[in-house]
């Protein structure tokens, strides 16, 4: 792939990334937002594969639940209300 | 005198010799990726701080801060893909070493050099930095304005590309640094009605935005996996080897720990001077840019002294001499830490926190290189792509629960699409961060001046200090724009 197209598909997957952390959290709560905002900074970032796309999220939903539960402070909301 | 080594054994305790390592683990783990520089790896890992008090959070601070800068001298020489930009210099010669099969001896000598390099600025900074400190004290405000403007000045000028759009970006800078709460008459100024903006623009989301996403993106661009690594053995260089070592490892530190303390001066700077300067000397091995070592010791150690003494500035003015300082100060700040003239004298814990956290952590950082040489260079064998969704995750996660607030990570998304369009432009971030740090200082002292003076603006030229800092911003701006004046009409 160009390097223009490449780096326009990275800076529009990860800035995708970050917006849909902002919209998902106060709905999903923290640990679904990351796994979402992994899941598609992966593709930005240039992976193809379903594989690949849910270990991103996988591993995006465990860092989240790691540092929630380790080191933010417990006002921080990890799962979807009501759960 | 011992004092302060009481000062610094104290400070060695179980959890700060931990936090210490962690620092230094970190930094090197993301020293070594090539693409995300100091200042990325400095703001992508402030969350892992805030939990600790201030002395922990400065001693992890700064293990991060030349942990990253060590870890980029290992893949220069293994890979010639330095991680950060003064690795660039070590490559020269470095890398010519491994493909000689000498990756071991030159990665040693390097560690070596850095280690020395890094205990002498160390105590540099012990004894220069209080004795500055104690000075600056003595410095009226319009002095200190006309030292901050110097600092912008030297920022402008010393910045990659073009002198107008540093400019540019360095006021651009400094206006976001003005938004907020006015601090002489209360009310809010330039917040657009937006309330989250009363208390000022955050700077995690500016330098997550400018920094973090910006690099990532650019790194995804250039990334790529090297095709092979050079073996690097028994890592204990010959007695020729130190022999030849020596001597610029010493030329290196004074070069470096000089350079450093100017604002403005990046390690890379110090690097291409200290290796510069060995050309006015003969090498006991090989020449210089066939594999000598000298050309590995002189700009390791420089690049390492470099980036200590240019914590001088920094703890005795409050000026941040480079990029990566500017993201130390703001990371200083969130931490209730203002670094200024009065830092020394208010807080010795803090500031022998971080001479010992400076020591120790060299000693650490030699440990750790030597024997893991080869473990950091096969962390490049993971593709970049597969790093990029942890670490959006982390910086997501860290703007966010700095103030709890969600307006911090769409300031991070809007500094990201910032920092992609700057990168798009070929134009470098960094002089925004330096204003956004400085513009503030400089107003503070401007009033204060204004204050004492009534209004009267003849004191800048009254005050011996700030009319020298004036007449080197006039006699340095006259010089460029003639320079400028002689290309343009060379060009014609």
């Amino acid at each position: 792939m160009p390097t223009n197209a490449r780096s326009i598909l990275a800076g529009f997957g990860l800035l995708s990334g970050v917006a849909l952390f902002a919209l998902a959290l106060p709905v999903a709560g923290l640990v679904a937002s990351c796994a979402l905002v992994a899941l598609v900074v992966s593709w930005g970032a240039g992976e193809r594969g379903l594989g690949a796309y849910l270990l991103s999220g996988l591993s995006g939903a465990a860092a989240a639940l790691a540092l929630g539960l380790t080191l933010l402070p417990p006002g921080i909301r990890l799962w979807p209300p009501g759960l | 005198m011992t004092a302060w080594l009481g000062e610094v054994a104290t400070l060695l305790t179980v959890q700060n010799l931990v936090l210490c390592f962690t620092g230094a683990l970190v930094g090197t783990v993301t020293g070594v990726l090539p693409g995300i520089g100091p200042a990325a790896t400095l703001a992508l890992l402030l969350p892992l701080t805030y939990t600790l008090d201030p002395a922990g959070a400065l001693i992890m601070l700064a293990a991060i801060y030349y942990g990253a800068q060590y870890g980029s001298s290992t893949t220069a020489i293994l890979l010639n893909l330095p991680g950060e930009t003064s690795g660039i210099v070590t490559a020269l010669d470095g890398h010519r070493l491994a493909l000689a099969g000498r990756a071991g001896p030159a990665i040693a000598i390097a560690a070596l050099a850095s280690l020395f390099a890094g205990l002498a600025t160390a105590l540099f900074i012990a004894f220069a930095a209080g004795p500055i400190a104690e000075l600056s004290l003595l410095v009226s405000p319009a002095g200190l304005a006309g030292l901050i403007a110097l600092g912008l000045f030297a920022a402008a000028v010393i910045a990659p590309g073009k002198p107008l759009a540093a400019i540019s970006l360095i006021l651009f800078g400094a206006c976001l640094g003005l938004v907020g709460t006015d601090s002489g008459g209360g009310m809010p100024r330039f917040t657009l009605g937006i309330t989250e903006l009363r208390d000022g623009i955050g700077f995690m989301p500016l330098v997550m935005g400018l920094f973090g996403i910006a690099e990532l993106i650019r790194a995804l661009e250039t990334s790529s996996r090297p095709e092979r690594i050079a073996p690097i053995r028994w890592p204990w260089p010959t007695r020729g080897d130190l022999k030849a070592s020596w001597a610029p490892t010493l030329r290196g530190t004074a070069i470096g720990a000089l350079l450093g303390v100017i604002p403005g001066v990046t390690t890379v700077m110090s690097a291409l001077a200290a290796r510069g300067a060995e050309r006015a000397f003969p090498t006991s091995d090989t020449r210089l840019g066939q594999g000598a070592m000298a050309g590995v010791a002189a700009p390791e150690a420089a690049n390492n002294a470099s980036a200590q003494s240019a914590l001088v500035p920094l703890l005795t003015l409050g000026i941040p001499g480079n990029p990566v300082i500017a993201v130390l100060a703001g990371a200083l700040m969130i931490h209730g830490i203002a670094p200024g003239p009065s830092f020394i004298s208010a807080n010795p814990d803090l500031f022998g926190a971080l001479i010992a956290s400076l020591i120790v952590g060299n000693i650490i950082l030699v440990v750790l290189n030597l024997p893991l040489a080869g473990v950091w260079a096969s962390l490049l064998r993971i593709p970049f792509r597969k790093l990029v969704p942890m670490i959006i995750v982390f910086a997501a996660i860290g703007v966010h629960s700095v103030q709890n607030s969600l307006f911090d990570v769409w300031l991070m998304l809007g500094f990201g699409v910032f920092g992609w369009i700057l990168v798009r432009l070929r134009l470098e971030p960094t002089p925004i961060v330096l204003g956004f740090i400085l513009g503030p200082a400089f107003e503070e002292y401007l009033r204060r001046t204004l204050l004492l003076s009534r209004g009267e603006m003849s004191v800048f030229l009254t005050d011996p200090v700030s009319l020298a800092c004036l007449m080197i911003i006039s006699v340095g701006a006259v010089v460029l724009l003639l320079r400028n004046l002689r290309g343009t009409a060379a060009g014609l």
